[in-house]
């Protein structure tokens, strides 16, 4: 639990030559990076249509292809503006869009993951510790919830919290709680069997003391491997959500919203609008996806298949 | 099960802090107007007798109203479910072929660089947004080389002649035999291939993961080489060693696939404006209608519990150490 | 008494990763007809490895390289897999360590024998293979209601012994066992060895019993092969073994079994078995073996006959 030992984790992984996790580290921290200081590297606003320079507005052109430019003129001469990946409908830089959602989107699937991992675990904690009534009465649920499709139970959520980054967030949440809950569940179940928890308890330590001190650390292996996967996921949960109009709301720059707005114009042929969002949400969750099943492999050996 | 998905359903739907009428409905519309809405959800009786009220109502079928027009929820989802489950079958099959033929493949294949070839393909296609995945087949095959439609079950034109039916199934292949006119399948056809072929890959990437480890574990497993020692014939060991041991992790991964194509058919029918019970939950949202959301979500709630309890009975089949 | 197997030479490596490793290296051994041959060596020593060699089990990962592997008569080496195929079960058969995996967890008892039966007489009648697999099931003393049982409802013991029937079923001229009782505890054990025995003397079995026990092997074995790191280092009679060990690995293994009755000091042997990857130069044993001598670490002994044992060590020319 210690930051050492989250340290000596990351170290022992980066020094490891799995592809599968150094691939994925490469992606996540480019979309990382991205999201921090991005924003501050964007040459316009992701939300607004035109640009001021000295003073004097000038609008931006919709639908331009990537690559185009535009010349205005100022007073102090002609200046090119550049639109690496083109301009939305309402002309917007796509680019702009792109780099923006990120910190938006990784901030929500953030949130997301925070409050699901540290309700599910501890729900996992409590089910898996008390066993007996308790136990079955939450597994239950939990399994309920677990068998019901994800995107659905975002949906029916968030149609009534309504929309905003906190909500969106806890909808999505509220889709990855069995997952930390089952995880944690099991692993407390099979170290509560080990004769040494007896032992401690035998030494006179109280329920509180050996979950948190005994059985947590025992388990952050198992969260390791769980946690970026659901991370990824909960990135295209959220994608899915803002993509059917439950996200946040215009202008706020958003992957999945883009992808629907892009749709339509998809098919008149603007395609730059909808692809590239598509491609960062690609990136980043494959970014995730292999981070996660590369510390998998490193930190859980699979026994070989003979 | 099924009271404890609709217990879940309830709560989150209606028990959670929030008032679902004025978050989809705007808060631009009059007081007056939210709080009829309110009244006629049964939103303002306290929260026991909306419990009771909901079971009992869905238990004999009612799912309430539109808000708009006034027609029971019901009644829509009915004739909108025979869509969904088309896609659903047609996705399936192409998710099984694609799934089970990459995994027996890369694990008969025991070269190195086939190994990891399933585990490859299905992150990629993990990470690839369903919708996203329609997109890019809607503009290649679709729109940019004009293959395929774009959109809709049959064309519209075919759309009014199915409606003459003498009973409306909505299952277009039953529909269009009735109606006298077998080449409205042809034309169904070639509207589901591109929304089959979305949602058939996205799920396939689980088949194909769990059918590649499932094979590995079992060819290799000793029963297998003993069995090998005996002489066993090479049909016995395949079906009786083989596919009666991958059973079991299918069938478990078989329940898993229902919440995901229940999920993915949401998105792939909005994109591709499959008039399924998965658009309507999208036209529901659009629509503001909080009613008709509720309903399509409680049916997918009952679809899941149904199909969980079908998965176990199998499983429980298939795998004697469960039975006995 | 004839010879019924005859290995020669054999070389079989295992491939890890874009390494190969030796796990064994010229392997020489025989068994008679109606004779048990005890193969002991510690894990890791190939005997598990030569014992699939025979009936061409390997793993994927495993390439016999170089040798031959005499079967009455003929070099299964050069055997197909289809021959392998009409040899395994009905001439040789194998009984595995495991009772329990090996045995199919979703079919019936019945079910293994029917498809044994089915897969080499085409004609044979359910009520053949039944009547058939009920005396099979009273020789190995497992009542014949287990028949409709699955292998999870049965103990190890008694899946074991059903093993063992399979293996039987169709009357093979060899027989090996690896290991087939180590995962049982020793009760049950002194049970199967009986049945063993008593299988030995009715029906007059060859077999290949394989084990890292030193003591069990003593209750069955007519002949002990020992082997180490990949090399059978000697070979003689049973008895002659206990009582006159001329390898020092022999004698260090002798040193390490406990006697009934016999105050002993139990003597582990110092150091560890050596890497496959990277033997050592010379006798394989030499850096655990008392007795080194300059030549030990440069040339490899060869299995030579010193007076009716087999043995690979220079102390012996």
């Amino acid at each position: 639990m210690s930051i050492e030992s989250w340290i000596e984790i990351l170290r022992i992984s980066l020094r490891s030559r799995n592809k599968t996790f150094l691939t994925g580290f490469i992606l996540m921290m480019f979309a990382i990076s991205l999201a921090i200081i991005g924003v501050y590297l964007t040459p316009y606003d992701p939300t607004k249509s035109y640009v001021v320079i000295d003073g004097k507005r000038f609008d931006i052109q919709p639908l331009l292809p990537p690559g185009s430019k535009m010349i205005v003129e100022t007073s102090s001469g002609n200046i090119t503006l550049i639109f690496y990946l083109g301009t939305d409908q309402l002309g917007r830089d796509v680019l702009s869009r792109v780099v923006a959602g990120a910190r938006f989107v990784l901030l929500v699937a953030f949130i997301a993951t925070a409050i699901s991992s540290l309700i599910g675990i501890i729900l996992g904690l409590i089910s898996g510790y008390a066993g007996g009534l308790t136990d079955r009465i939450i597994s239950l649920v939990m399994d309920a919830m677990y068998a019901f499709p994800g995107l659905i139970l975002a949906i029916a959520v968030a149609a009534l919290i309504g929309v905003g980054i906190i909500n969106m967030a806890l909808a999505i949440a509220v889709v990855y709680i069995p997952s930390y809950f089952r995880m944690m569940r099991g692993v407390v179940l099979s170290i509560k069997s080990l004769s040494y928890i007896d032992a401690v308890r035998l030494m006179g330590a109280g329920s509180f003391r050996i979950l948190f001190r005994h059985l947590l650390p025992n388990a952050l292996y198992s969260v390791i491997a769980v946690l970026p996967i659901n991370f990824a996921d909960a990135i295209i949960t959220e994608a899915g959500l803002s993509f059917l109009g439950l996200g946040i709301p215009p202008p706020t720059p958003d992957w999945g919203f883009d992808l629907n707005r892009g749709q339509k114009f998809f098919v008149s042929g603007y395609w730059w609008i909808g692809a590239f969002p598509g491609l960062m949400i690609i990136i980043t969750v494959l970014g995730f996806l292999l981070l996660g099943e590369g510390l998998n492999d490193i930190l859980n050996p699979r026994r070989s298949v003979r | 099960m099924i009271f404890i998905l609709l217990t879940i359903v309830f709560i989150v739907m209606r028990a959670l802090p929030g008032d679902p009428v004025s978050m989809l409905e705007g808060k631009d519309i009059p007081e007056e107007v939210l709080a009829r809405r309110r009244a006629e959800l049964g939103l303002d009786k306290p929260l026991y007798i909306q419990y009771i009220s909901y079971i009992s109502s869905v238990l004999r079928g009612d799912l309430g109203v539109t808000a708009l027009e006034k027609v029971p929820v019901a009644q829509y989802i009915a004739m909108r479910l025979p869509a969904t489950v088309e896609l659903a079958i047609s996705s399936s099959i192409i998710a099984i072929l694609i799934g089970v033929f990459l995994g027996v493949v890369a694990s008969f294949f025991k070269q190195k660089y086939l190994m990891p070839l399933a585990r490859i393909y299905s992150s990629i296609v993990f990470s690839i947004p369903v919708f996203y995945l329609g997109l890019l087949f809607q503009a290649s095959l679709g729109v940019g080389i004009g293959l395929f439609p774009t959109g809709g079950r049959v064309s519209p034109l075919n759309d009014i002649v199915l409606s003459e039916a003498p009973v409306r199934t909505n299952f277009v292949i039953i529909d269009s035999l009735l109606v006298g006119r077998p080449d409205i399948i042809l034309d169904f056809l070639s509207h589901i291939i591109l929304p089959s072929l979305t949602l058939g890959i996205y799920l396939s990437s689980i088949f194909a993961r769990v059918t590649y480890l499932s094979l590995q574990e079992i060819l290799s497993q000793e029963f297998v080489v003993a069995a090998r020692s005996r002489g066993l014939l090479d049909s016995i060991i395949i079906w009786r060693y083989g596919v009666r041991n991958v059973l079991i992790p299918l069938t478990t991964m078989a329940g898993l696939q229902i919440a995901a194509l229940l999920g993915g058919a949401v998105l792939t029918e909005t994109v591709f404006s499959w008039p399924g019970i998965g658009s309507l939950v999208y036209e529901g949202i659009l629509k503001r209608d909080y009613a008709l959301v509720q309903g399509v979500v409680t049916i997918y709630a009952f679809i899941v519990a149904v199909t969980n309890l079908l998965v176990d009975i199998i499983y429980a089949y298939v795998d004697p150490r469960v039975r006995f | 008494m004839k010879t019924l197997l005859e290995i020669k030479d054999l070389k079989v490596i295992y491939e890890i990763g874009d390494k190969a490793v030796e796990a064994v290296s010229g392997a020489n051994l025989n068994v008679r007809k109606g004779e048990v041959l005890g193969l002991v060596g510690e894990s890791g020593s190939g005997k598990t490895t030569l014992g699939l060699s025979v009936i061409r089990l390997l793993p994927y990962n495993a390439k016999i390289i170089s040798g031959e592997i005499v079967f009455e008569g003929e070099d299964l080496l050069k055997y197909d897999e289809k021959d392998m195929k009409k040899i395994r079960g009905r001439r040789i058969a194998m009984i595995f360590q495991d009772p329990f995996s090996s045995l199919n967890p979703v079919s019936r008892i019945k079910d293994h024998f029917i498809e044994l039966f089915r897969s080499h007489y085409k004609n044979i009648s359910y009520e053949e293979i039944i009547k058939r697999s009920r005396e099979l099931l009273k020789l190995v003393e497992v009542p014949s209601d287990k028949l409709d049982s699955y292998p999870h409802q049965l103990s190890g013991g008694q899946r074991q012994r059903i093993a063992i029937a399979l293996a039987i079923a169709l009357e093979p001229d060899l027989i090996i066992a690896d290991e087939p009782t180590s995962s049982l505890d020793v009760l049950v054990e002194a049970q199967v060895m009986e049945l063993f025995r008593e299988l030995k003397r009715s029906r007059d079995i060859s077999m290949i019993f394989i084990t890292h026990n030193m003591a069990l092997v003593s209750e069955i074995a007519d002949r002990i092969a020992v082997m180490y790191a990949g090399k059978i280092v000697e070979i003689a009679d049973a008895e002659e073994i206990f009582i006159n060990p001329m390898h020092p690995y022999t004698q260090a293994l002798m040193a390490s079994v406990p006697e009934v009755g016999v105050y002993k000091k139990l003597r582990a042997i110092p150091g560890e078995p050596p890497s496959l990857m990277n033997p050592p130069r010379g006798c394989r044993f030499h850096p655990r073996c008392p007795y080194v001598m300059d030549i030990c670490r440069s040339i490899e002994p060869t299995l030579k006959k010193v007076g009716d044992h087999y043995v690979a060590c220079h102390l012996y020319k």
